[in-house]
């Protein structure tokens, strides 16, 4: 089974997005934050991310750069999830190294299509 | 009836950790909704979401969360305590910092045990330090050991403890650094307590705190929870600047960074996080 | 030190240096040091000083700094935004002005950061501040502002948040409104649901969980039924989790009521099924608090004296809901002769009363 951490500040969000990908099989965590994230990605493996920009001590950016830069999550694929949609803040999503940038609000079964093809699994 | 949803639970969880860098095990999560139970009904509270919300909204001074800081956490000190984060330590964070500082010939090590309490902890890296690095008689070691409780400084001065402190220490590393002594004591070897220097600090005392440099590693095990947040975060700023770069610092295994600083690189070394001040 | 030579020291060479000079400015407490640390900040690379200058900015703590934190809620750095989003937070009723100035922002990314830094500051102050997001045309100003005046308690927007369930399509906004309702609705919201959600079934899946939680928080002593009805829907991805936490909210506003027989077996087929620890344990003190049927107390009987550590545990907790003298007096029994800590632990403390 494919293990999702679901990054948010906002634990409605985070609900949400837990609730909608356990229907769709994936097992899912949290974090509320990108140290927390971070950390929580560092003591075990996920299959994938999906996170959150706008966060209190580390930004979605800076969990995804920092993530990368861990052998373990080279193939990884990394879901931004913003309400931002700006192209800057989405070329900033793509240069930090995730593979997408959906925004918020997203159809949940978009979010569930999404994952599901990054992992090539349908 | 009381309403322990988990649900709220959960609330409770994730703001002890925001505020306290704590965090919950989930092997403890029965021991600590009993205690918090105990807690509501003391003061009057009907449920985990009343509680959660007395806790974000109703805690402006940070009382309760001290409160409950008090509540599920263990305040008793051994020697060789969180055994595997110490094997962590042994086995690889000082590896790394040893080798770079024995290929440049500068061996020097510094080690900060913040919060020493009655010394079981820095003895307990005197006693690893010397049994784990082979050439430490070429080494310039030192174990400066501090906190703000004098009566206990007086008590790591003598450096004797009873059995439950000492029952931890790995039988091979036994006869080698500790004496027994009469009506069931034990006492630290000279050899191995000498290096330790004790001192007395007060973590929130900014001057004094600044007086504290160049350490390769900082120790600060279950000492951080009791601050409230704005202290944690000065205290942890004052770590980073005591820190060589390259350096670590430890706290409790279930404790966490946090939102205090995101300075700090996260590194997994076997089963434990630690965290690392960013080599130059 | 005197200012001056503190702010030269922001340009100091060593990392060290830099961060004990911005320190000293944030306790010198002076309005002149608070443009030269926003320039700093400007072109300060390493990320500890940025993290500090912010920390001093905070304790300096005048209208200036309150004016450049507003200011920097429209940067392009997430950084920049997000410290100055915890910097107003913390400052408390004294930010509400320059963010309710900064709800006028033609960019709802920028409305939403005030929300979030007024979810910060629990007063009546920052209501202003959400009268004025529940006008707004941006779907996540709209979420964010239900999400925290549900979290803070604020009823006196029930009406507002009820009138935003009925009319919304968009299923976050939905969600939003659904959890805000459950923090500050009361029996008249619970129309409302009910008006737009007859019954589980045409409830939206990812909508359920909420509605669930709606079921224990506003459910009727004659709408336990549905519970039931609930359990009984093995095909939906209906989280059991949920369903328990709702089972214990009803019971906690209804007290000690009657479970059918059939509910009582739905529970006990609940049991074997593969629910986390917790859960489990949950669930074992929630069957406790019925009233009927008698069996229960057997049931709860038996687990302790045979069942895992879990439902041990779990067991002792539902006997002490119980309304049975006789099983309390026989934990306090046990606790006596129990080895095991923790579980003599809750043995002995069954004699108090639920």
């Amino acid at each position: 089974m494919n293990k999702v951490l679901i990054v948010d500040d906002s634990s409605l969000t985070r609900e949400f997005h837990k609730h909608i990908l356990k229907a769709a099989g994936f097992a899912c965590d949290t974090a509320a934050d990108g140290m927390e994230a971070l950390e929580k990605a560092t003591a075990e493996k996920f299959q994938v991310i999906l996170t959150d920009v706008n966060m209190q001590g580390m930004d979605g950016y800076e969990f995804t750069r920092r993530l990368r830069q861990n052998p373990e999550y080279d193939e990884v694929p990394i879901v931004i999830i913003s309400t931002e949609a700006k192209e800057l803040d989405k070329q900033k999503g793509f240069n930090a190294g995730a593979n997408l940038y959906l925004v918020k609000p997203t159809d949940a079964n978009r979010i569930v299509e999404s994952l599901k093809l990054l992992l090539g699994t349908r | 009836m009381m309403t322990l949803a988990l649900k709220d639970f959960a609330t409770i969880r994730d703001e002890v950790y925001r505020k306290l860098g704590l965090y919950f095990e989930d092997s403890k999560v029965y021991f600590i909704q009993k205690r918090l139970e105990k807690r509501m009904e003391t003061l009057g509270v009907e449920s985990f979401a009343d509680y959660a919300f007395l806790l974000r909204f109703g805690d402006k001074a940070g009382h309760e969360m001290q409160a409950l800081a008090n509540l599920v956490t263990t305040n008793e000190t051994y020697m060789f305590r969180e055994f595997e984060q110490l094997q962590a330590f042994a086995d690889h964070c000082l590896p790394m910092v040893l080798k770079p500082r024995e290929a440049a010939n500068d061996r020097k090590l510094r080690i900060w045990s913040a919060g020493c309490s009655s010394g079981e902890e820095p003895y307990t890296l005197a006693i690893i330090l010397k049994e784990v690095m082979h050439d430490f008689r070429t080494w310039d070691i030192k174990i400066k050991a501090t906190d703000i409780d004098q009566v206990r400084l007086e008590m790591a001065r003598r450096a004797v403890y009873d059995e439950r402190s000492v029952k931890e220490i790995p039988p091979e590393y036994f006869d080698r650094h500790i004496t027994r002594l009469p009506a069931g004591y034990y006492g630290i070897k000279p050899e191995t307590a000498k290096l330790v220097e004790l001192e007395h600090l007060n973590l929130s005392d900014r001057i004094a705190m600044r007086a504290m440099r160049q350490f390769d590693f900082i120790f600060c095990r279950n000492v951080l929870i009791y601050f409230d947040d704005a202290s944690r975060k000065a205290v942890v700023d004052h770590f980073y600047n005591a820190l060589k770069p390259g350096g670590f610092i430890f706290l409790g295994h279930s404790e966490s960074i946090g939102r205090i600083s995101t300075a700090f690189k996260l590194l997994r070394v076997g089963q434990h996080l630690v965290y690392r001040k960013e080599l130059i | 030190m005197n200012t001056e030579t503190l702010i030269a020291g922001l340009a100091l060479e060593d990392e060290t240096d830099r961060i004990y000079a911005v320190e000293d400015l944030g306790y010198s407490g002076s309005a002149k040091a608070i443009m030269p640390l926003m320039e700093r900040l400007a072109v300060e690379p390493s990320r500890k000083v940025r993290e500090t200058i912010f920390a001093a900015l905070e304790r300096i703590d005048l209208p200036d700094v309150r004016i450049h934190m507003a200011a920097l809620l429209d940067s392009d750095d997430a950084f920049l935004r997000n410290q100055a989003v915890g910097l107003l937070q913390r400052q408390g009723p004294a930010a509400v002005l320059v963010l309710l100035a900064r709800m006028n922002d033609a960019d709802p990314d920028v409305r939403k950061f005030v929300l979030d830094a007024a979810a910060g500051i629990s007063s009546t102050a920052v209501d202003p501040i959400f009268d004025a997001a529940l006008r707004d045309t941006d779907v996540n100003v709209l979420i964010a502002a239900l999400e925290h005046l549900g979290e803070q308690r604020k009823s006196r927007f029930k009406s507002a948040v009820e009138g935003i369930f009925l009319k919304a399509t968009e299923p976050m906004l939905v969600c939003a409104a659904f959890a805000a309702l459950l923090q500050i609705g009361d029996l008249a919201s619970w129309h409302f649901i009910r008006q737009r959600y007859p019954m589980a079934a045409s409830v939206p899946d990812w909508e359920l969980g909420w509605w669930i939680r709606a079921l224990g928080e506003f459910a009727t002593v004659g709408e336990l039924v549905v519970f039931q009805e609930l359990l009984q829907l093995h095909d939906k991805n209906v989280a059991r989790d949920t369903i328990i936490d709702a089972l214990e909210r009803f019971q906690g506003r209804h007290g000690r009521v009657q479970i059918s027989d059939q509910f009582w077996a739905l529970l006990r087929e609940l049991l074997q099924e593969n629910l986390a620890p917790e859960v489990k344990l949950q669930l074992l003190r929630v069957v406790g608090g019925f009233a009927e049927p008698p069996a229960i107390g057997d049931f709860l009987a038996a687990l302790l004296a045979q069942g895992d550590r879990t439902m041990k545990l779990g067991a002792i907790e539902g006997i002490k809901r119980l309304d049975r003298p006789d099983l309390h007096a026989s934990l306090w029994e046990q606790s006596r002769v129990e080895p095991d800590s923790e579980i003599a632990e809750a043995l002995g403390d069954g004699g108090e009363k639920p």
